[in-house]
């Protein structure tokens, strides 16, 4: 007997083995006479009775148990492309792309992906935001699609005032199906980015729940109390985050800008100090301290601090303007006017810079240009600080015969309140970085410091 | 010539403290190398690492440690038994360049039995053949005569064993291939009771069929192996747990008083008259030593070769289905899709008996032949069992031959059916899942051994020994020394 040449072939296909034509007219012959044989089989039919099968293998619950050699297994693999399985396209008409990685490896990322996304977190935590945007892009390349990843770069994105990279992270964060405690804070951190607080607020619940020690879920927590302005609340969960992670230098900014809402403006500074123990690179901090030492009254120091992070980003105006505040209280006009004018070039619509200007150029003697940056002051802020302005308009005008006895303006250093400038956006906006750089982290503004002027009596 | 030390004798001496470890294995190795060239028995050795396993057992020994019951015995691996760190080829080309990640179950036992594993055998590809002649690299000789098969799967481990460039090694029995190849070659091979082995890092070929066995060449020797890979092995789900008997022990105490049956399906019309002749004197020789003899019948044994190669290949269809090009091994070059890439790298990473088993299976399994084969296939499998639960009701062993024939020459039975006829007499332990030994009976004019089988109910180990050592007090094997030295 053989078989016939189609069903040779049928079978091939079924085995996933190509033959010859050689090898199909041989297995024709060989697989014909052994099946031959086998019809033999058939004399059983008129045996009496039917013995019982023996009894089936015992069967014991499926437990899941780790297995320490994932890596010596995909060296075994012919072709191995970012911790997955290399093939060719499934159906080569359709030309589809896709990443063949076996269901079990899509979900679960191999322990190099594991350890590249580790280190992220980490920078993430230091404040090495570059660092942790490029080490979570490669956790990503290993691991395509990986939600924790993506959730974790969307936050460091955001940090780095890359919006549109942070919402595109955030939207594939946010589909990650969490399972435990850190996915559930990887899962918060895209909601938070994407501006949906509370989902954002019940993961953290929900990974702090799972595990009391996750530190990631205290500082998310942290972050969206700050957010919803409930500072204790904030402070509350700040504390944990920064006391299970002691090198988290974004728990202790964040934290230090809760502290500069609630006035606690030393507390604030000893955050920021930490910060830079941490992350000594990171020179927004020196900002946020030189901020807090303005408010401390700390002038000589908030000059210091204040100067260092211009060294780094010179054209930043809230920094040029705090200093000049500074300058200002310790007498010096000179480098106060130095910094205004530098303010007022980068933002000719900044009414507060032109008040200020004008008081140090009055202090300076220039009575003609104090007046006539006070008046410009006047039109571009709100009416109740146009009315202040205009008391000192008339208190120069009047003392234009004796200049000399011109009232030396009182300096308190209390924040001018109501005299902000137009909010700023509460997200950072998208422009280069080095020209206009972004703070760091979504949250850290504090809403009642900013726009301090110094004449109020 | 001088007959090499037998396991018992190097652990009891490495024990003693009379003999390093190191230089045991030294002398093996360099055995190998001056006589293996002749055979091809080893696919590998592992020189380095075997040295360095055996001076840790003489540190060991130094240190004043107990040591395990294979202290120092150079051991061989079949090609499908995975040793971590080292390439498993089974006799494939289609597994190139894979390097086993662990340990199988057995392995771990030899090692933390202080064995000294030396090298990996050759066998035929993912344990398909009866001769050897099917692994893809080379065929190994017949150390008897070596224009001969040495049988086949394990005819690497035999080969050696036989030549006596190992006390002791490992194969794996799925239709016979310890107890072929022991024939075949005038030693010892022991296929265990199935259950009573882990094949937890054994290669699959067919589940409800595979088995691990040691080939030796005493008796003896083969109860030492034996008695230190059986156990319970939860990673097996097949595995079967409670088995702590002392089977040292339980293989003493001769064969008086056992009842062993000659089933007359295994003594047709067309078996070798010599190979008849052995096994009926062998069948003398325990009756001499105080068994009692019974013919029986077991009627069902006819269709066990079409039940096997119906049985066998469907899993291994299914076992091999693996073996598609991605994970591990071979894979062909410039495949354009995936279903390609599959068909490409099996046509061309399997050999053609492979071929002819995963499509034999594949067949049996496929619509409209299922019934036909595969169901058939499967009773047959139940009558075949149940044969043997209606002897040993009345006998205690069941003596048989071990194959209709001693071993052939290459290219003797190129026809695959002639091939798989000449399984007749070993498939049904298999089938029936009992515990079988091959031990050497005889020698034929031509000077070729034969060797006869013993089987026992599953889990009888212990008189199947009982009944292998009586015989080997009263007749000695026929050795291989004497042999080449007379």
């Amino acid at each position: 007997m053989t078989i016939r040449e189609d069903e040779v072939n049928h079978v091939a296909r079924l085995a996933r083995i190509r033959l010859s034509p050689e090898e199909v007219r041989l297995y024709q012959d060989q697989l014909g006479r052994v099946l031959e044989h086998m019809k033999e089989l058939e004399g059983l039919e008129e045996s009496a009775g039917d013995p019982a099968p023996a009894d089936p293998s015992p069967l014991r619950e499926d437990e899941a148990r780790p297995q320490a050699w994932g890596e010596p297994l995909l060296a075994n693999a012919p072709s191995v492309e970012r911790g997955c399985y290399r093939v060719p396209k499934v159906l080569a008409v359709l030309a589809l792309g896709l990443c063949l990685a076996p269901a079990a490896l899509a979900k679960k990322p191999g322990p190099q992906a594991l350890e590249i996304l580790r280190r992220g977190v980490i920078a993430y935590e230091e404040a090495r935001f570059d660092e942790a945007v490029d080490l979570l892009g490669q956790a990503m390349d290993v691991q395509p699609g990986w939600g924790t990843a993506a959730a974790y770069r969307s936050m460091a994105l955001w940090t780095s005032g890359e919006v549109a990279g942070a919402r595109r992270d955030a939207q594939l964060g946010i589909r990650l199906r969490p399972t435990d405690a850190e996915s559930y804070a990887a899962r918060g951190l895209a909601r938070f980015v994407a501006k949906q607080l509370e989902p954002a607020a019940k993961d953290f619940a929900r990974a702090a729940k799972l595990d009391p020690q996750c530190a990631m879920a205290f500082f998310g927590m942290g972050s969206v109390r700050s957010t919803q302005q409930r500072a204790q609340d904030a402070l509350a969960n700040l504390n944990i985050a920064v006391k299970l992670s002691p090198r988290s230098a974004v728990a202790y900014i964040v934290r230090g800008t809760v502290q500069e809402k609630l006035k606690q403006y030393s507390k604030a500074a000893a955050d920021y100090t930490k910060v830079l123990q941490i992350s000594p690179h990171f020179v927004w901090a020196y900002y946020y301290r030189g901020r807090a030492h303005r408010e401390l009254k700390q002038y000589p120091k908030a000059i210091e601090d204040l100067t260092q992070f211009l060294g780094r980003f010179p054209d930043f105006e809230d920094a040029l303007y705090f200093r000049s505040n500074a300058y200002y209280l310790t007498g010096n006009f000179k480098d106060a006017l130095r910094d205004l004018d530098h303010v007022i070039s980068l933002n000719p619509k900044n009414g507060l810079a032109y008040a200020n200007r004008g008081l140090a150029r009055s202090e300076n003697g220039d009575r003609d240009g104090a007046l006539q940056d006070l008046r410009k002051a006047k039109g571009l802020v709100s009416p109740d600080k146009a009315e202040k302005i205009q008391a000192q308009i008339d208190g120069l005008e009047s003392s234009l015969s004796t200049p000399e006895s011109a009232p030396k303006t009182e300096i308190t250093g209390t924040p001018g309140k109501g005299l902000e400038p137009p909010d700023e956006e509460v997200e950072p906006a998208p422009k280069p970085k080095e020209q206009a750089p972004q703070p760091p982290l979504p949250d850290q503004e504090p809403p009642e410091t900013k726009g301090d002027v110094l004449f109020i009596k | 010539m001088t007959a090499p030390l037998q396991a018992f004798e190097i652990a009891g001496r490495v024990r003693a403290g009379e003999i390093r470890a190191e230089s045991v294995a030294a002398a093996c190795l360099d055995a190998i190398r001056d006589r293996d060239p002749g055979l091809r028995a080893f696919v590998r050795t592992m020189g380095p690492e075997a040295l360095e396993a055996a001076r840790e057992v003489d540190r060991k020994a130094a240190r004043g440690e107990r040591l395990g019951p294979l202290a120092g015995v150079p051991v061989a691996l079949k090609d499908n038994i995975l040793l971590r760190g080292v390439p498993t080829a089974c006799g494939s080309r289609i597994l190139e360049g894979y390097v086993a990640p662990y340990d199988a179950a057995v392995v771990e036992r030899l090692k933390a039995a202080d064995a000294v594993i030396v090298g990996k055998t050759n066998m035929d590809e993912f344990a398909m053949g009866s001769s050897t002649e099917h692994s893809a690299f080379f065929p190994t000789r017949n150390p008897w005569d070596v224009e001969r098969v040495p049988g086949g799967s394990s005819g690497g481990s035999a080969a050696a064993v036989a030549a006596g460039l190992v006390p002791l090694a490992l194969g794996s029995d799925t239709g016979g291939s310890v107890r072929q190849p022991a024939a075949f070659c005038g030693v010892v091979g022991l296929k265990p009771t199935y259950g009573r082995v882990s094949r937890y890092g054994l290669v699959a070929f067919a589940s409800s069929l595979d088995q691990v066995g040691p080939l030796a060449r005493t008796v003896s020797d083969a109860a030492l192996g034996l008695s230190v890979i059986s156990g319970h092995d939860p990673r097996d789900s097949t595995s079967s747990p409670g088995l702590d008997e002392d089977l040292l022990r339980l293989s003493q105490g001769g064969c008086r008083g056992l009842r062993i049956g000659l089933p007359r399906e295994y003594f047709p019309e067309g078996l070798d008259p010599e190979v008849s002749a052995a096994v009926r004197g062998a069948a003398e020789v325990l009756a001499a030593a105080g068994a009692e003899l019974a013919d029986i019948s077991l009627p069902h044994t006819r269709y066990a070769v079409s039940a096997y190669y119906i049985i066998a290949p469907s899993e291994a269809s299914a076992n091999l289905a693996r073996y598609d090009g991605v994970r591990y091994g071979r894979r062909a070059a410039g495949e354009k899709d995936l279903l390609s890439l599959y068909e490409a790298s099996r046509g061309e990473g399997f050999g053609p008996e492979v071929k002819r088993r995963i499509m034999l299976g594949t067949y049996a399994l496929s619509a409209g032949y299922y019934e036909a084969y595969y169901l058939r296939a499967q009773r047959a499998r139940r009558f075949i069992r149940r044969d043997f639960d209606e002897a040993f009701r009345s006998v205690d062993l069941i003596l048989t031959p071990v194959s209709p024939a001693p071993a052939f020459r290459f290219g003797e039975k190129a026809d695959p059916l002639q091939m798989y006829l000449a399984d007749v007499f070993t498939l049904p332990c298999n089938l029936a899942g009992l515990g079988g030994i091959s031990i050497p009976c005889g020698v034929t004019r031509s000077g070729l051994p034969v060797g006869a089988q013993l089987m026992c109910r599953p889990f009888g180990e212990g008189l199947l020994l009982r009944a292998a050592r009586s015989f080997e007090a009263a007749k000695p094997f026929p050795r291989l020394e004497e042999k080449t030295c007379g």
